[in-house]
C-alpha cells in the first residue's frame, strides 16, 4: 500500500463518507408496500454501504502500515512537485466562470476563463492571449449558433426595458 | 441472405449512398472528437439533417456519426485523456500513455486500424449470425444480466496495478453509490437528493466522466506545475515521422488482439444493455490476462495491445448493437435508443417485421458500414499527422482549453449552472484520490453498470418471489457468477498458490 499523506487522508474520507451514505440510506423515504418488500429502494444502498465500509476501513488501516518497499515509487505523490496556490486560483476561475456564464453571457465569459487561466499558467504575451481566446470562443459559438444550440446571452445585457421588466415579473 | 446483400450493394453502390456515408464518418469524427460530445450528441445533432431524407438514406448517415463519433472520442481519449463517450475510457489507458510518451501518431494509427479491423469483422459477423444472435439475446433473462454486469465490476482488478485492488473494488463501489443519487426509477423516491431539485434526475455520466478524467487531468497538470514547462514532451517526437506509423512486427503483435477483440466486442454488442463500455473493459481485461511475455510494455503505460483490444472492441460492439436494434426493435445501448428514435421519426416500425417489411433498410445498413469502416480509415490515416499536432500546443493554452471545452461541454447538455459546481467539486475530489493513487476509471464503470445493475437484480428478485437462489438456478448465471468470484479472488490466487508450494518445500 501506497503510504502518503493523500492516501491516508482520501482512505478516511472514504470511511467517512461509507458510513454516511449507510446514515442517509436509512432515510430513503418508503411507503407501507415496499418495507414489506424482499427488495426495495434501501436494498441496494445498505448493499453498498456495508461493502464501502469494510473496504474503506481495510484501506484505512493498510494505509498507516509501514511502506511496501516493493511497491513503485514513483506514484508517490508527496515526492513530486505541488502548486496549490495555481490549483486553488484555477478552481476560483472556474467558479468564477460558473457564476458569470449566465450574467455575463457565453461569450465574455468563456472568453474571460481563457484569457485569465492563459495568463494564470504563466503566459505573458498579450497577442497570444487575444488572438488565441477570442477566435476560438468566436468559433465554438458560430458552429453552435448554426447548429441551432441556444447559449446564455448575459442577463446584464438585457438593456431593453420591455426585457427587463418580463425578467422582473419572473 | 445473398438476395438482401446483393440488395443492400444496390443501394449503398450510388454517389449519393456513398456521399452520405462519407459526410456521416467525417461529421462523426469531428463532433465525437470534441470533448464532452459522444455520439449519442452526434446522432442527436445530426437527425433534424436527415428529416428531408428517405428513411433508408437517413440510416445509412446516422450509422456513418455513429462510429465516426465513436473514432472520433478515441482521439480525444488518447491526446488529451478526455474520453467523450464511456465506450472509449479504455482506450485512455495506454493510448494516453503512448502519446505522453511522443507516440501519439503510432497510437492513433493504431486505434485506426482497430477500429476498421473490428468494424469489418463485427460487419461480416453481422451479416452471418443476424438472425440467430437475436435468438440468443432473447434468451437471456434478467438473472443472466445481473450477473454479467457483476462481472463486468469484477474485472476492475483486471486494471488495478499492483497494490491497488482493494483501491480499484473501493473505487467501484464508489461508482455505484453515485450512481444511486437521484430518482429510484422503480419505486420513484428520491435518494440522496437532499432537497436539491437538480440532484432529482441524478448525476449525468457525461458529467462525472469529464469530472473524474478531462478536468482532473487538467487540474493535476495545473498542480504539478505547467508553468515550468514551454510544450508538451511528447513535441520532438510527433515531428519524427517514424512515430507517425506502425513497424511491421507492430503490427503483426496487434493482429491476434485485434481478431479475438473484435469477435468478443461484437458479442458483447448484441446483448442489449451490455455495448461498446462492457465490450471495450472486458476485451482490455482479456488481453491484459492473456498477455505474458516479460518483453512486452506493460499494459496502463503505453501497450499497443492494451489500446488495440478496446479499440476493435468497441467498434465491433457498435456493430453488434444494431441486432438486436435492426431484429428485435430493441436498443442495445444509448445510442442505438436515440436511433431506434429516428427509425420511428421516419414513420418505420422497428422490430422482428423490419427484416421482412424493409429489406432495404436493413440491409443497406449493414451493407454500408463494410463501406463507412473503409471510408473511415481513409479519413483517418492521412489526417493522423495534423490531428497529432494538436500535442504541440503548449500546456500555458491546452489546460485552460481543455478546461473551456470540459465546462462548455456539460453546460450545453444541460443549461445548469449546478452541473457546473457540481463538475468542479468533483474534479477536486477525483484530484484528491488520484494523488492518493486511488484508479477512477473502476469508479466511472461503477457508475454507468450502477443503475441497470439494480434494475436486473430487482427484476431477478421479484420474479424469484423474493428468493436469491436465481443466482445459481440458472446455468448462464451460475456460469457468470463463478466467473466473478474467479475475478475477485484473481489477485489472490498468486500469492496462495506460491505460499502453497514455498510451504510445501519448507
Amino acid at each position: 500500500m501506497i503510504n502518503n499523506v493523500y492516501s491516508k487522508s482520501a482512505s478516511l474520507a472514504l470511511l467517512a463518507l461509507a458510513v454516511g451514505y449507510g446514515v442517509f440510506a436509512r432515510e430513503i423515504p418508503l411507503d407501507f408496500w415496499s418495507l414489506e418488500e424482499p427488495i426495495n429502494a434501501r436494498t441496494l444502498p445498505y448493499l453498498l454501504a456495508i461493502t464501502g465500509t469494510i473496504l474503506a476501513l481495510a484501506l484505512s488501516v493498510l494505509s498507516f502500515l509501514p511502506d511496501n518497499a516493493n511497491l513503485p515509487t514513483e506514484k508517490i505523490a508527496s515526492t513530486q512537485s505541488s502548486d496549490w496556490p495555481s490549483l486553488c486560483l484555477m478552481l476560483v476561475l472556474m467558479v468564477a466562470f460558473a457564476i458569470s456564464i449566465e450574467l455575463m453571457g457565453f461569450v465574455l465569459s468563456s472568453i474571460m476563463l481563457l484569457m485569465c487561466g492563459f495568463v494564470l499558467l504563466g503566459s505573458r504575451s498579450p497577442r497570444k492571449i487575444l488572438l488565441i481566446a477570442i477566435p476560438l470562443v468566436l468559433l465554438i459559438w458560430l458552429i453552435l449558433d448554426a447548429l441551432g444550440i441556444y447559449l446564455a446571452e448575459g442577463t446584464m445585457f438585457l438593456t431593453n426595458a420591455l426585457e427587463v421588466r418580463d425578467l422582473n415579473r419572473v | 441472405m445473398f438476395d438482401g446483400i446483393l440488395l443492400g450493394l444496390e443501394t449503398v453502390l450510388t454517389l449519393n449512398s456513398l456521399m452520405l456515408v462519407f459526410a456521416g464518418c467525417a461529421a462523426g469524427t469531428i463532433i465525437g472528437m470534441l470533448p464532452g460530445l459522444g455520439p449519442i450528441s452526434a446522432i442527436a445533432l445530426m437527425i433534424p439533417v436527415t428529416y428531408g431524407f428517405d428513411p433508408t438514406s437517413g440510416m445509412i448517415l446516422l450509422a456513418g456519426v455513429y462510429y465516426g463519433a465513436i473514432f472520433g472520442g478515441s482521439t480525444s481519449s488518447i491526446l488529451i485523456n478526455a474520453p467523450g463517450v464511456a465506450g472509449t475510457v479504455a482506450t485512455a489507458f495506454d493510448g494516453y500513455p503512448l502519446a505522453q510518451q511522443g507516440k501519439a501518431g503510432k497510437a492513433l494509427a493504431t486505434a485506426a486500424y482497430a477500429s476498421f479491423a473490428g468494424g469489418t469483422i463485427a460487419a461480416v459477423l453481422l451479416v452471418l449470425l443476424a438472425p440467430y444472435m437475436a435468438d440468443l439475446a432473447l434468451g437471456f433473462q434478467s438473472p443472466d444480466y445481473f450477473a454479467l454486469m457483476l462481472l463486468g465490476l469484477c474485472l476492475v482488478t483486471a486494471f488495478a496495478s499492483r497494490g491497488q485492488h482493494l483501491k480499484a473494488l473501493m473505487m467501484t463501489c464508489l461508482g455505484l453509490m453515485l450512481s444511486t443519487v437521484g430518482t429510484d426509477l422503480t419505486a420513484g423516491v428520491q435518494r440522496f437528493t437532499f432537497g436539491q431539485a437538480d440532484l432529482i434526475d441524478g448525476i449525468s455520466f457525461l458529467l462525472l466522466a469529464m469530472a473524474t478524467f478531462a478536468l482532473s487531468e487538467a487540474l493535476m497538470m495545473v498542480f504539478r506545475g505547467v508553468r515550468a514547462e514551454t510544450g508538451t514532451h511528447a513535441s520532438n517526437h510527433l515531428l519524427d515521422k517514424k512515430s507517425l506509423s506502425l513497424e511491421p512486427a507492430e503490427f503483426r503483435s496487434i493482429v491476434p488482439t485485434v481478431s479475438r477483440s473484435s469477435v468478443l466486442g461484437f458479442f458483447i454488442g448484441v446483448l442489449p444493455g451490455a455495448g461498446a463500455t462492457i465490450a471495450s473493459f472486458l476485451a482490455y481485461g482479456a488481453e491484459k490476462n492473456l498477455t505474458t511475455s516479460a518483453n512486452e510494455v506493460s499494459f496502463g503505460s503505453g501497450s499497443l495491445k492494451g489500446l488495440a483490444a478496446p479499440e476493435s472492441a468497441n467498434n465491433a460492439a457498435c456493430t453488434g448493437s444494431f441486432v438486436p436494434l435492426l431484429t428485435l426493435g430493441i436498443p442495445g445501448s444509448g445510442t442505438t435508443a436515440v436511433l431506434l428514435g429516428a427509425l420511428i421519426a421516419y414513420g418505420i416500425q422497428p422490430g422482428p417485421q423490419l427484416y421482412v417489411d424493409e429489406p432495404r433498410i436493413f440491409w443497406s445498413v449493414i451493407v454500408s458500414m463494410y463501406f463507412g469502416n473503409i471510408i473511415l480509415l481513409v479519413l483517418n490515416l492521412p489526417l493522423i499527422p495534423y490531428i497529432a499536432r494538436l500535442l504541440l500546443i503548449p500546456k500555458t493554452y491546452l489546460v485552460p482549453i481543455i478546461i473551456f471545452f470540459s465546462l462548455t461541454g456539460v453546460y450545453l447538455v444541460s443549461f445548469n449552472v449546478f452541473d457546473l459546481y457540481l463538475m468542479i467539486f468533483l474534479a477536486f475530489v477525483a484530484l484528491m484520490l488520484r494523488l492518493g493513487d486511488f484508479p477512477l476509471a473502476p469508479l466511472l464503470l461503477g457508475f454507468i453498470l450502477g443503475g441497470m445493475l439494480e434494475d436486473n437484480l430487482i427484476r431477478a428478485v421479484t420474479l424469484n418471489d423474493g428468493q436469491w437462489h436465481f443466482l445459481w438456478q440458472r446455468g448462464t448465471t451460475l456460469t457468470l457468477m463463478i466467473l466473478c468470484l474467479l475475478a475477485l479472488l484473481s489477485p489472490v490466487i498468486p500469492k496462495l498458490m506460491k505460499y502453497l508450494k514455498t510451504g510445501q518445500h519448507t
